[in-house]
Order: structure tokens, then C-alpha cells, then sequence
């Protein structure tokens, strides 16, 4: 019984439907505090009357970018950081705090705990704000890494526990960040996009699946299932949504935001090089790194590297993946309350309330962000006023996102990652879908952008 | 079967270990760097990428076609790909 509430803690997002859950169970929470982010997000915009945002670390070290003393001198620079600093602990401490007590927790406590958890999370922002590591790693890894030193050496304290609630913030980022995904970009690349980065990308997840599950025998499947998504769609963000999705548990995402940060560094140099080397068309190359490339930021980057018309491939394929995210997260749900889950139970008919007690609630949210952004706000003001609302919603997500990758350091265990670790067969899956990820796309990006079948895109670098 | 297995899982952990290498060697000297562009795979999504309103506004493509038609056809290949996957799960083994 101990045993079985122990997975319960690990797995992120598992709970029973109550009516009282919409007050008081973390996915309704989190759908609600999502949306007063997004709400307060839009009012700033709309009316002008006051600003919206989580306080971000400039960029420090190197030419042109602030000293790192700037940032503790009591400069300018340094009150306007630490003024916004203090007002971001305060909106998030009221949120999580009240959403912490809705849910049955010591208030007091919390605001102890999380003030602390905050620091950490601070310190991680200040370390990852470095211009190296912000160009190549940022918060995920270093929030990971700084939490499972202290788990590992001194120990994670008690008086921290009641804050590290991972997969509230996780769930409330994953709200914030529906906003940012706009379905009406689906057509930016007309049929080439689609093509490339939506005939693939489903094709690359069931391969993984079936690699891991069938061939490899992986018996975690919520680990199979994130790193299919991450190799697929988009890395971090990708994987932080599947493991919510199909309820993985912490040291899954773990290792699946680290293989694909690493590999992501490695192809952001590696593949211009090797479509430079084989003079490959930069228009195909740029697409290809646009559906293989895990981070975003790299994949321009990449692309970029490849000149104008590498650039524009490469972010337009990109941007129709990034679109992807909540749809893919919605199948992952659904696929693991019908067909995994109640599978393990041993149910044979799987009615639709098992699949809605299953079901992660706050997908909801997530997906209703998605579509009031790309068929209601965008439509009504305009694009830019859109842009505007999710310029100010990306910090909030971003601090979320730390939050919760802090605590999964701080609740990570080195005996256990050693574990799920098995003889590296998640590696294998990492490598071998990744493999399939690349030929498959530089096939179909060939395909409709050779001119040999269809007539090749008038793109302006 | 098993052995084969462990074979591939200790070569990707090979890899692995290479790809931390390269890693370290690869942020140690800032490769991979555009002057002007100063971002990197440290930018997850694509709102974290600095002037991203500019660099994802689709400028260098004008698409052709009904948006509804390029809806239509992204759910009917997701609803057929979510049903293969379902099926393809059920029946391997």
C-alpha cells in the first residue's frame, strides 16, 4: 500500500474525478492559475494600464552583456532585477500558495518551503544566464544538475518537501504555454510544412513506440512515450508535455530533456557542416534541420548557418512542429487512459468515464489556451497584439518550467536513475529513433522539395 | 535477440559518452555561433528565441490554399496515424 502511494507521488498527475476537483485537485488548479497568468497577460495588453511579466536574469558575461557584479551593485540594472524579482516571488508564492491550500496543504509551511525552493531556482536562473550556458543548456540543465547535487550530497531538507510539487508547475507552465501554441500558424509553409513536419512526425512516434515497447521490452512505457515525443517534436518542451500526458515519472523527464539537450548541441553543429560537406540544396538541408534538430533556438541556428534560404526552411518547418505539441499531447493522453493504463488494470471494455478519470484534466487547459489564442484572439486583434500578449506569458512559463525542474533534481535519487538506467537501452532508443527521425525527413524533404515531384517553393531569404 | 540488444544499448551509450565530449568541446570554443544571432539550443521553444515575432512571421513564404483544407488534412492523418498506432500496439507483440 506504501509502495503503491510512493509510484503515486513519482508519477506526474495521477488523481480521481470528484466534483470538488475543480477546486481542489492540481490539474483544475492549475488550469485556473494558468489562466489568470494568461488573463492578467491580456488586460496589460489591452489596456495599457500596467506591465506583465516574470523577472528574467539578463544575459551576463562576454562582450556587450552585462558584469556579473551589475546585477548585485545596486545599480540600475540591479534594482530594476531585484524590484521584478521580488514582485515575480510574490505573484507566484500567492498562486502556488493558494493553490497549495485549496489542495489541503499548511500555508505556512508552503511560504517557507517555497521561498527557499525560489532561491534555488534563482540561483539556477543567475547560473544559466551565463552567455555560454545561455546559448547552449539554460535552466532545464542546470536546474536539474544544482538538485541532484544537493539530493545526493547534503541531502534534500525536510522543511523544502512541501514545495516541491513538480507537477503543479509543470501543469500550470504547460497552461501558460497553450497560449503560445497557435494552431493558425498550420499553414505558413502551405503543403511543403505539413508535409515534412506533420506526415513525419506521427510516423517517428509510433516507430519509437513500438521499438521500445516491443523490440527493446522497455517496461517504463511513460519513458518510451517522452522520449518519442522529444525525439519528434521538439525536445524540452516536448517531453515536459508527454510526461504530464502519459504521467511519467520524474527521473524519465530527467533523462530525456538530458540526452536530447546533449545530442541537440551536438546536431546544431554537425548537421550544417554535413549538408555544407555534400553540397546538399540549402532548401532541403534547412528542412531537414527544421524536422530533426530538438530545440527550437538550435534549429534556426542551425539553419541560419546554411544561409537565407536554409534559415527561413528551417523555422518555418520548426514553427508548424512547435504547433504540434498540444494535439500530440492530447493522443498521448487519451492513448495511455485507454490502452495503457486500464490495460495494467486489466479492464477489457474501457468506458468513456474510466478514459475521463484516466485523463489528465489539465490538457484541457492547455489545448483551450491553444485554441482561444489561434481562433479568438489572434482573429480579433490582430497578430501583433496576439504576439504582444505571448511576449508577456513566456517568462511566467519559463519560471514554471525552473520550478518544477528544480524540484525534480532536488526529489532525484542517483541509485534510482542507475536503475531505469538498463544497460542503456533507453540510450538505444534515443539513437535508433533518432537515426530513423533523420532519414525518414531528409526522404520526404527531398521528396517535395527536390522539384523531381512537386514544384519547388519561391522562399525570399 | 538479448544479446543483440545489448550490444546496440552499450554502442548508443558509446555514442553517448562522444556526444558529452563533443558537447563540452563544442560549448568550451562557442561553436556553431552566427555573429548577430545570439541564441542557441539553450532556447527550447520557439517564443524563447530572442525577436521571435520577426524570425517565425513566415516572411520569406506566401502560402497558397484554404487554411480549412490544410485543418482538414492534419486531423485526418493524425486521427488515421492515432488508429494505427493502436493497432499496430494490440497487435505485435
Amino acid at each position: 500500500m506504501r509502495q503503491l502511494k510512493n509510484v503515486e507521488q513519482e508519477q506526474i498527475g495521477v488523481q480521481k474525478w470528484q466534483w470538488s476537483s475543480l477546486y481542489q485537485h492540481e490539474d483544475w488548479l492549475a488550469i485556473w492559475i494558468g489562466f489568470i497568468i494568461i488573463g492578467m497577460g491580456y488586460l496589460s495588453v489591452i489596456t495599457e494600464k500596467f506591465s506583465w511579466g516574470a523577472v528574467k536574469i539578463p544575459k551576463w558575461g562576454g562582450e556587450g552583456n552585462v558584469r556579473f557584479i551589475e546585477l548585485f551593485n545596486l545599480g540600475e540594472t540591479s534594482r530594476a532585477l531585484w524590484t521584478n524579482t521580488l514582485i515575480t516571488f510574490v505573484i507566484f508564492v500567492l498562486l502556488f500558495g493558494i493553490g497549495y491550500k485549496l489542495q489541503g496543504g499548511e500555508g505556512k509551511k508552503f511560504l517557507k518551503a517555497f521561498t527557499g525552493l525560489f532561491i534555488l531556482a534563482l540561483i539556477v536562473s543567475f547560473v544559466s544566464a551565463q552567455v555560454v550556458m545561455k546559448k547552449y543548456l539554460e535552466y532545464a540543465f542546470w536546474a536539474l544538475a544544482i538538485g541532484i547535487v544537493i539530493s545526493n550530497t547534503v541531502g534534500t531538507p525536510n522543511w523544502l518537501k512541501p514545495a516541491l510539487k513538480t507537477e503543479f508547475y509543470i501543469k500550470t507552465g504547460l497552461v501558460v504555454m497553450g497560449a503560445e501554441v497557435l494552431f493558425s500558424n498550420i499553414n505558413k509553409f502551405g503543403f511543403y510544412g505539413l508535409g515534412i513536419a506533420w506526415l513525419v512526425t506521427p510516423v517517428v512516434i509510433i516507430f519509437i513506440w513500438l521499438l521500445g515497447t516491443k523490440v527493446l521490452k522497455i517496461e517504463n512505457k511513460p519513458m518510451v512515450m517522452i522520449i518519442a515525443a522529444a525525439t519528434s517534436v521538439c525536445g524540452t518542451s516536448a517531453a515536459i508535455a508527454a510526461a504530464a500526458a502519459s504521467k511519467g515519472k520524474k527521473n524519465d523527464l530527467s533523462f530525456a530533456v538530458g540526452i536530447s539537450l546533449i545530442f541537440t548541441v551536438v546536431m546544431m553543429v554537425t548537421m550544417p557542416l554535413f549538408i555544407k560537406f555534400i553540397h546538399m540544396d540549402p532548401l532541403i538541408g534547412g528542412a531537414w534541420i527544421g524536422g530533426t534538430v530538438d530545440s527550437t533556438g538550435a534549429v534556426v541556428l542551425a539553419g541560419e548557418a546554411l544561409g537565407g534560404i536554409g534559415g527561413q526552411a528551417a523555422s518555418l518547418v520548426k514553427m508548424i512542429q512547435n504547433i504540434l505539441i498540444g494535439f500530440i499531447a492530447f493522443a498521448i493522453a487519451i492513448f495511455f487512459a485507454k490502452h495503457v493504463e486500464n490495460n495494467q488494470l486489466g479492464s477489457k471494455q474501457v468506458g468513456l468515464s474510466q478514459i475521463w478519470i484516466s485523463f489528465p484534466k489539465f490538457i484541457l487547459g492547455f489545448l483551450s489556451a491553444s485554441l482561444i489564442f489561434s481562433f479568438i484572439i489572434q482573429p480579433t486583434y490582430g497578430k501583433e497584439t496576439a504576439d504582444a500578449i505571448i511576449s508577456t506569458l513566456g517568462s511566467f512559463k519559463t519560471w514554471a518550467f525552473c520550478l518544477a525542474f528544480t524540484s525534480i533534481g532536488l526529489e532525484s535519487n542517483l541509485r534510482d536513475m542507475k536503475e531505469q538506467f538498463q544497460g542503456g537501452k533507453p540510450v538505444a532508443l534515443y539513437v535508433i529513433g533518432q537515426t530513423f527521425n533523420l532519414i525518414l525527413t531528409l526522404f520526404v524533404a527531398w521528396l517535395l522539395l527536390s522539384g523531381k515531384i512537386f514544384p519547388i517553393p519561391q522562399l525570399v531569404a | 535477440m538479448g544479446r543483440t540488444v545489448k550490444m546496440v544499448s552499450k554502442s548508443a551509450v558509446a555514442l553517448l559518452i562522444i556526444a558529452i565530449a563533443a558537447s563540452i568541446y563544442i560549448m568550451k570554443n562557442n561553436l556553431g555561433a552566427i555573429p548577430g544571432l545570439d541564441f542557441g539550443c539553450g532556447q527550447y521553444y520557439y517564443t524563447d528565441v530572442p525577436n521571435w515575432q520577426y524570425i517565425f512571421s513566415g516572411r520569406g513564404y506566401t502560402p497558397s490554399g484554404n487554411i480549412l483544407l490544410y485543418i482538414a488534412l492534419f486531423f485526418l492523418w493524425g486521427i488515421l496515424m492515432y488508429n494505427v498506432w493502436v493497432f499496430l500496439d494490440k497487435s505485435l507483440r
